[in-house]
C-alpha cells in the first residue's frame, strides 16, 4: 500500500495489484496515498535559493586554507615515534607492567620458594622412570604420587622433611626431587626385605617397588649400593624392619 | 548529475571530474572551487529539506565540502560521487537532528493543530498542494519523523533517489530503506486525512 510498483518486486506488485482490483477500499486508499506522495514529491521543489555559488567556494576554501597550515604543522611520525606514543597510553601501561610483574613473580616464586607442585615431581619420575626402564611409571596420577610420598615418608624419619602439604595439593622440596627418585629407586631393591603388612597395607606401592626386577640385577644393584641400602634400612623404623 | 569515476569511464564529463579530484588530492585548492559551485546546490537541497533551516542548512554544506576536501583520499571511486557527498551531508544532517533532539528544540517547534483546520479540505490534492500554509503542515509534519525515517523520506520521496542509492548514503540494508519509508508515509498519509477528503 505504502510503496510504489519500483519498489516492490514485480510478484509482490502483481499480487497487489490483483488484491486492488478485488478490494474498493484498499484501491481508493492507494490512490488517495499515490496522490499524496506524487504532491508531497512537488513540494520538494519549494526550496529556498541555494547559495550563491562562488561565495560557497570562497568560504569553502578560505576555511580550508585556514585548516591547511595547522595541519601542515603536524608532520608526518616516524614509526618509532608512533610506537612509543603507543607505549604511553595507559592501559597499554597497565598492561605491560601486569605482564613483567607476572613474568619476575613467577620466576622469583620458581627460585625462591624451593618448592615445586607434584606435577613437577610426577613429570620428573616419568622422565626418570622412562629412561630407565622404557616403561611410564605406574605412580604418575597425583593421588599415586601422593601416596607414594606419603608412604616414604615413614622412611625418612628424623631427616629433613622433603614435603609438605599446602591445602589441596602435596608440595615436595625442589632439591630433593633427585634424592626421591633415586631413594625410590633403591626402596625397589629393598622391598623383599620389607614387613608382610606392607604389601597388605600398600599393595600399589608394592607392585611398583617389585615391578620388573631381574633377580641377578637386583643382586648386582644390592652390591653396587649396599651402603645406600643399610643407610636406607636404618631409616626403617625398628618394628617395621624385617627380621 | 551522478558520476560513477572508473577508469573504463568514457563520459567526458566524468573524466573531467577525475581529472579535478586527482588535482585536489595532489593539493591543489584551485582544482576544488569549481568542484564545489557545481555541487553545493545538489548539497544544498538534501541539507535544507532534512533540517528545513536555511542557516544550518549553509552551514553543513560549508561542512561537508571541507570534509570532502580531507577525505579525498579515501574516495572509492566505484561509488557515485553525489551518492558520496549525499552520505556526508546526511551524516552531518543526522548529527544535527539529534543535536536538536537533544536540546528539546526543532526548527519549527510543533504542529499546530488549529493550522491542520486553517487548511481547507480539498477534494483535489493536486490543487490543495499549491496552498502555501500546507507546505508549512508538511514541512512541520516531516519534522516530527524520526531522524532515520525523515533521512530516507527525504532522500526518496524529495530528492527523488531510488532505494538502492539511499541504502548506500545511509549505510543501511534496502529492506530497512523500505521500512522506514512505510513508517514515514503512513504517518504522513495518516496527519493529512483530516485535509484530504476520500
Amino acid at each position: 500500500m505504502y510503496l510504489r510498483e519500483d519498489e516492490l518486486g514485480p510478484e509482490e506488485w502483481r499480487e497487489f495489484q490483483r488484491h486492488r482490483s478485488t478490494c474498493a477500499g484498499c484501491a481508493a486508499e492507494h490512490r488517495k496515498v499515490e496522490q499524496t506522495l506524487n504532491a508531497v514529491a512537488r513540494l520538494g521543489d519549494r526550496i529556498p535559493n541555494p547559495p550563491n555559488p562562488v561565495v560557497m567556494a570562497n568560504t569553502v576554501v578560505g576555511e580550508i586554507e585556514h585548516l591547511k597550515p595547522r595541519r601542515a604543522s603536524v608532520r608526518a611520525r616516524s614509526v618509532y615515534e608512533i610506537f612509543v606514543q603507543w607505549l604511553g597510553l595507559p592501559r597499554v601501561r597497565v598492561a605491560i607492567a601486569s605482564v613483567l610483574t607476572f613474568i619476575c613473580g613467577s620466576f622469583a616464586v620458581e627460585y625462591t620458594s624451593g618448592y615445586l607442585h607434584i606435577m613437577g615431581l610426577e613429570n620428573s619420575m616419568m622422565t626418570y622412570s622412562s629412561s630407565q626402564t622404557n616403561a611410564s611409571a605406574q605412580f604418575l596420577t597425583q593421588s599415586d604420587a601422593s601416596d607414594v610420598v606419603s608412604d616414604l615418608s615413614r622412611f625418612v624419619i628424623g631427616k629433613k622433611s622433603f614435603f609438605k602439604v599446602s591445602g589441596d595439593w602435596v608440595m615436595i622440596n625442589k632439591s630433593s626431587i633427585e634424592n626421591f627418585i633415586l631413594l625410590y629407586n633403591d626402596l625397589q631393591s629393598v622391598a623383599p626385605k620389607l614387613p608382610p603388612e606392607f604389601r597388605a597395607t600398600h599393595p600399589q606401592l608394592w607392585q611398583l617397588m617389585t615391578k620388573k626386577k631381574d633377580p641377578k640385577e637386583l643382586d648386582a644393584l644390592l652390591k653396587e649400593r649396599m651402603s645406600l641400602i643399610r643407610e636406607l634400612n636404618d631409616l626403617i623404623p625398628p618394628e617395621r624392619r624385617s627380621p | 548529475m551522478p558520476f560513477v569515476l572508473t577508469e573504463q569511464s568514457t563520459d567526458p564529463s566524468i573524466q573531467k571530474l577525475a581529472e579535478i579530484l586527482d588535482r585536489c588530492i595532489s593539493g591543489d585548492l584551485l582544482a576544488f572551487r569549481p568542484l564545489v559551485e557545481e555541487y553545493q546546490g545538489y548539497a544544498f537541497s538534501v541539507a535544507f529539506r532534512v533540517l528545513c533551516d536555511e542557516e544550518e542548512a549553509r552551514d553543513v554544506v560549508q561542512e561537508s565540502f571541507i570534509r570532502i576536501w580531507s577525505n579525498l583520499r579515501r574516495y572509492n571511486r566505484e561509488v557515485k560521487f553525489t551518492t558520496w557527498m549525499y552520505s556526508i551531508v546526511t551524516h552531518l544532517c543526522y548529527d544535527k537532528l539529534r543535536s536538536r533532539k537533544k536540546r528539546g528544540a526543532t526548527a519549527i517547534d510543533a504542529v499546530d493543530p488549529s493550522l491542520l483546520a486553517s487548511v481547507a479540505v480539498e477534494d483535489n490534492p493536486e490543487r490543495l498542494f499549491n496552498n502555501k500554509e500546507l507546505a508549512g503542515v508538511i514541512t512541520m509534519l516531516t519534522e516530527k519523523l524520526p531522524p532515520k525515517q525523515k533521512m530516507v523520506f527525504v532522500l526518496r520521496d524529495l530528492q527523488g533517489l531510488s532505494v538502492r542509492e539511499v541504502s548506500d548514503i545511509l549505510g543501511v540494508s534496502e529492506g530497512s530503506v523500505k521500512t522506514n519509508l512505510v513508517y514515514a508515509r503512513r504517518y504522513l498519509r495518516e496527519q493529512l486525512k483530516p485535509i484530504i477528503s476520500d
